[in-house]
This record gives C-alpha cells, structure tokens and sequence, in this order.
C-alpha cells in the first residue's frame, strides 16, 4: 500500500519536474544572430557605416532520386558552399514529396523541375507565386514512347518508324499482355503518360499494343535493364540524360517531327522538355549571389551523360563526378563571380568535398 | 440493524479520503494525467524548441566528429550489382517459368472474379455477409460495395483481389508445410526466426527492384513481394498453434496407438486450427497492406489509384483509394474471421 502511494507521487513529480524544466528552457535567454550595426554620427560631416555581419543560413537542395538532379545538385551545391560560402544540405525525396517542400519553403533550390510533367501543379504555384523560375538547364533532353534497344532494330531491319510496330508486334508480347504488343508507358501522375495514352488513341495502336503502367521510374528502369541483360526485346517510353539511357544502346523510333509551339499528343514526337531551376521565394532576399549564379547557370545533357558514363568507369559517387566535372571543365566558369571561381579551384585543388553529401 | 457496517462511524472521512486517493492512484487517472502533461510539455516546448535547441547546442557542442576508417559500402555493393546481373542472365530459363505460372493463376482468378457481373457480385457478397455477421454488417457491406464501384474501382478492386488471393494460395501453401515442420523440429524453428525477421522487415523496394529485372514488370514482382511479406505471421502462428495444443491430449492419442502422423492431421492440426486461421487472416492483412507497393512494381489495382493520386499531387484521389483498399480489408477480415469461427463451432459440435 505504501509503496503503490509513493509510485503514483513519483509519476506526479516527474510531470511537473518536465513541465518545470521546460518552463525554463522556454524563458532561457536565447543568443541569436547578432547584427552589428553602428551608425555612428559625430559632429563632422562624415556617416561610417560598419558592414553588417550577417551568418550565412544553409541552403537545402532537393535531392531528387534521378542521376542528373543528384550530380547537378552536387555540382551546384560544391559552387556554392566553396564558391559564396553557404552551408549546403540535401533533403531528400522524389518529385512527389519534394515539390510541396519547395512551396513550403523546406528547401531551397529545386534543379530540375520537368515540364510538361509538373505542369499542372507548376502552374498553381506560379499563380499562387509560391516560387520562382530562375533558369534551365539540360537544354538538350530528349524523351519518346517508342524507343527500343539497338539489337531488336539489327535483328529486324524493318522496324524504323512507330508504323512499323504493328508488323513486328510479336517481338514485344508478354504472358499479360494479352497477345498484344507491351508499351512501357510513363510513370503514372507524369503528364507524359495522358500524352501517351492520347498518342495510342490517336494512331489507333489499340488492336496491338497494350500500354503497361511501371508505377515508378525504378520498375520502368529496372525492366528495361533485365530485358536488355537477357536480350530480350522491350519497348516503351524513355527520357534522357538518364544513367539507364547513357549505358545502355538505345534507338528512338522515328515519329513526325514537333514544329515550335505543337502539342505532342497530337500525332508528334516528343520536343525537348523544358527542364526549369526553381527556388523558393526567400532565397533571393537571403542569398542574392547564389541567385545571380543559378540564372546563369546552364549545364547541358550531354555533359551528363559524360560524367554518367565516368562515373559508371569509376564506380564513382554522384559527389566525385560533380567535383569531376567542375575540375576538367570551363564552362561553368562563366556562371560565376571571379571571386567564386577562385574560391572553388581553391577547394577543389584542396581536395575538399561538400560537407553534407557523399 | 445494518450489519453491512463494519466500521465505527468515526473513521467513514478515513474510508472516503482512502477511496479518493485510490482512484486518483488508478491507472487510467494516472494515464490521463501524463497524456495531459506530454501533451502541455509539447505545447511549451514547441514555442520553446529554438531557443531550446541553441541552449542544448550549446550545452553539448558539436560532439566527436569522427569518420570511421573503412568504407566497404561501394565494392560490396558493386558486386551485389554484378550478382543481380549474372543471375538475370543465367536464370533467365527459371524465372520465366516461375513468372509464366504466376501469370497464369492470377489471369485465372481475374477472369473469375470479373465473369461475374457487378450486381450479382455485390449482391452475394452481402448475403454472405449478413448470413455470417447479422443484418447490421450485411447493410454496411451492401453500402461500402456499392461506394467501391461508384467510385469507378470495381474492375481495379478485382484485380488487386486477383493478386491478393494469388499471393495468399501462394504464402498459405508455402508456410503451412515449413510451420509444421518448425513445430515438431527445434533446430529448424530456431534457423527460422532471423529469417522471417528479416522477410518482415527488410523495404521491400530492396528486393523488388531485382525481382523486376528477373521477371518483368507486373503482376509477378508484386507477388513475390507481397508473399515474402506476408508468409512470416502465417508460419509464426502455424508454429505456435501446433506446440500449444496441450500435451496431454498428445499423449492420450498416442496411448491409443496414434502414430506420428495421425496424431498431427487428427490432433494436432484440427486444434490449432483456431490459430492457425488467425495466421492466414494476417496473411490477408499483410497482403492488403502491399497493394501501394504492388502498384510501384506495375501490378495496377486500387493501389494504383493511390498512386496515380500522389503522382499528380491530389490527396484527394489518392484517399479515395485508400478507403477502397480499407473496405476491402474490412469485408475481408470480418469474413475470414466469421468463417474461421464457424469452422471453430462446427468441430466443437462434432464432439472433439
């Protein structure tokens, strides 16, 4: 009886012990960051301003899980922390998480946001101007439906154009496909798979080609490989710079070509997508240099699929091929402030690498 | 006289403060009272947390920042790759005949299920239900089914019925074998647990991505997912079932000339039954459980409805398909439940 009493007291201490220390966590003083402003005016005519010592809050990244937004984060993350000297972190996520964090403002810069597929949600936010575009990058992508390996065109000559599936559509039957021709289509929410499904509806390919759903970028990628690794014959929609598209011997078939300004879902092949740097709307205020240096910044595919393919020779990491690139190349140099672009060479001569990545 | 009264008048304040103090002592007095102070501590320490933070920053500085000297994480890793790629290559004659038989049996099961027309479906479904579970839930099944398919996920609901029924035959015919040998043999339950550990635990995307390579996108990885996810409760309970049924009804079987084998099928088995439903009604759960993921490999499904909702970032329809996979999981348990004890009471009848 006694010791049940003494039990039920302690629990109530112990409540109001966490309720007192965290009463006085709450009214601690704090130390924040401290702006030193002097203005100090004196009987003469001169005003001496002191510079303000502002610290330099971090700048998040949103590492989305694609190889060429992981190196450009990389590659713009080492620029800079070693160029302008922000702290830098990686949140990571994919675009279905990392595009709410962008508006809230969880992290800062997003490198690659891929139109037509956001589009719609893009669209809200430039309304609701919740965030910024500031540039593009990877000018030179590319992306199509009908895209085959390069031994199925050798093995059948016949194949060039997508008329020519229907002819060849028992190359690509699968045990569920019901006897029709399987077309990996694009990840489902992608605006690139309602512009699929129109194209199938348009050429009329019901009658012998079944469009098959991967569910993520991971299934359609990880499809593709095993087919390829068996020499098995695959056909579906690719995108490019991608790690798969830069290893991997793949032939695009051929579609009508899309004029300036032309939708594709009606009847033509896929135009380059426009690839946009976003970042929320604080940065600019906070971080103006960085800003200056995104708009500039402009890194092209075929610069990655270049480190895609150093890096697979290397077994490297997406951080060692960001600062690859940044040692062998120029043109980033034109991005950035003198001052910047010493810094870097500095770091990188260095041996330094970004503190918060691999 | 009241000879319910035991004590003296004087001492009733001593008996009142003694009961009050015993129900401020209860558990559920207790309970609520650190509810009600994580939830006042939280309140304070959310406005607190910043200037919190700094002040434990500063109290325990940036800690030992030191690098482990060795790194095997990339050849180690580089040579698992390497392995998934030769084993895609060589087993290339295993796994298509693996996947050819799984296909088979769930486009089976799909054409069943969809050879039905909707109302004679739903229409079953709830007499089987209010048969089994009383008039209440026949309503609640007759309303939800019909919710499901104005909702436009009737045809999407058969075939992740299709995969779940495919993966639990599959997990059921795997698991009650290897649960019954783990029952009669030690050694071979002790080799088990880490390794049903680690069906349970290990993401599941881990082995995925090396089954897509091996089987192609579809129904396949989704399957083999769902059964490497969900065969664990069904052993565990088919193990702990068959060591409970009590000892001495072991013995009096054998004591009339039982041998080994008719003490399991007529002992041993029909006793645990009751648990042994109960690890198959999890099994069901589980499977349920990896409809999201199914959709990630390919397989379609409600999951899929869940997933295409995220993709194009509306909850709203990625919730709607969460409640079609929640009412499934309802009907189903409840169902299985209600015939796992319908088995239960029809054996007791017969006199066991």
């Amino acid at each position: 009886m006694v010791a049940t009493m003494k039990k039920s007291w302690m629990v109530l201490f112990l409540l109001a012990l966490t309720a007192a220390m965290t009463g006085i966590m709450a009214c601690s003083s704090e130390p924040e960051t401290v702006e030193v402003i002097k203005e100090v005016e004196v009987e003469k005519i001169v005003e001496v301003e002191v510079e303000k010592e502002v610290v330099k809050e971090t700048i998040v990244f949103s590492d989305l899980n694609w190889s060429s937004a992981l190196l450009q984060n990389r590659i713009a993350g080492y620029i800079t922390e070693h160029g302008y000297g922000y702290p830098v972190d990686f949140l990571t996520g994919d675009t279905v998480s990392l595009f709410p964090a962008l508006v809230a403002g969880d992290s800062h810069v997003t490198m690659e946001i891929w139109l037509p597929n956001q589009q719609d949600v893009w669209d809200e936010a430039m309304v609701e101007g919740t965030v910024v575009s500031v540039g593009s990058s990877l000018d030179d992508n590319w992306q199509s439906m009908f895209v085959i390996p390069r031994y199925t065109q050798e093995a059948n000559p016949g194949l060039v154009s997508y008329t020519d599936i229907e002819a060849h559509k028992d190359l690509f039957v699968r045990p569920d496909s019901d006897g029709k021709a399987a077309l990996i289509n694009c990840i489902a929410g992608w605006k690139c798979e309602q512009i699929n499904t129109a194209k199938h509806e348009l050429y009329e390919m019901g009658d012998y080609v079944k469009l098959v759903s991967p569910g993520s970028a991971a299934g359609l990628f990880a499809d593709l490989e095993g087919a390829y690794e068996k020499g098995d014959d695959w056909l579906g929609y690719i995108w490019g710079p991608t790690k798969t598209a830069a290893m991997l011997d793949l032939v695009v078939l051929e579609e009508a070509d899309c004029p300036p300004g032309c939708n594709p879902a009606e009847g033509y092949a896929y135009p380059s997508a426009d690839v946009l740097i976003a970042i929320a709307t604080g940065l600019e205020a906070r971080a103006g240099d960085v800003v200056q240096m995104l708009r500039n910044y402009d890194f092209i595919a075929a610069d990655q699929v270049a480190a895609e393919g150093w890096m697979a020779d290397n077994e490297a990491t997406e951080t060692e091929a960001a600062i690859n690139w940044l040692a062998s190349s120029t043109s980033w140099h034109a991005w950035v402030t003198d001052e910047a672009q010493a810094a870097v060479e500095a770091a990188i001569a260095a041996d330094e690498g970004l503190s918060n990545a691999d | 006289m009241d000879e319910t009264r035991t004590q003296p008048k004087g001492s009733n304040n001593q008996e009142e403060k003694a009961s009050l103090l015993a129900r401020l002592k209860s558990p559920s007095v207790l309970a609520m009272l650190m509810f009600l102070g994580a939830v006042l501590g939280c309140l304070i320490m959310g406005s607190a947390v910043e200037e919190g933070a700094v002040v434990l920053g500063i109290a325990w500085g940036n800690g030992f920042d030191m690098e482990f000297p060795i790194n095997w994480s990339r050849p180690v890793g580089s040579d698992i790759n390497e392995a998934v790629r030769w084993t895609t290559r060589e087993g290339e004659w295993l796994f298509d005949n693996m996947a050819y038989s799984i296909i088979m049996l769930i486009v089976y099961i799909k054409k069943g299920l969809t050879w039905v027309p909707w109302p004679a479906a739903i229409l079953g479904i709830s007499l089987l239900s209010y048969r089994m579970l009383g008039y209440k839930f026949g309503i609640f099944t007759l309303i939800s089914l019909l919710l499901l398919a104005a909702f436009g996920m009737w045809e999407k609901a058969m075939e992740t019925l299709a995969m779940i029924g495919t993966s639990v035959i599959i997990s059921v015919a795997i698991a009650l074998p290897i649960g019954i040998m783990a029952a009669r043999n030690n050694l071979l339950d002790k080799i088990l647990q880490p390794i049903l550990d680690m069906m349970q635990t290990m993401p599941s995307f881990v082995y995925l991505v090396p089954a897509i390579m091996f089987f192609s996108l579809g129904n396949v990885p989704a399957v083999i997912a769902t059964v490497v996810y969900a065969v664990p409760p069904a052993i565990r309970l088919t193990n702990l079932g068959i060591r409970q049924v009590d000892p001495e009804v072991v013995e009096a079987a054998r004591s009339f000339g039982a041998t080994n084998f008719q003490v399991l099928m007529k002992v041993q088995i029909p006793m645990a039954i009751p648990t042994i439903m109960a690890g198959i009604n999890q099994t069901i759960m589980m499977a349920l459980a990896m409809v999201v993921i199914a959709a990630l490999v390919g397989a379609g499904g409600v999951g899929e409805v869940v997933w295409r909702g995220l993709g194009r970032q509306r909850p709203g329809d990625a919730l709607i398909g969460g409640v079609g996979i929640v009412i499934m999981a309802v009907l189903i348990d409840r169902l299985t439940q209600a015939l796992a004890k319908s088995r239960q009471e029809a054996l007791k009848g017969s006199g066991l």
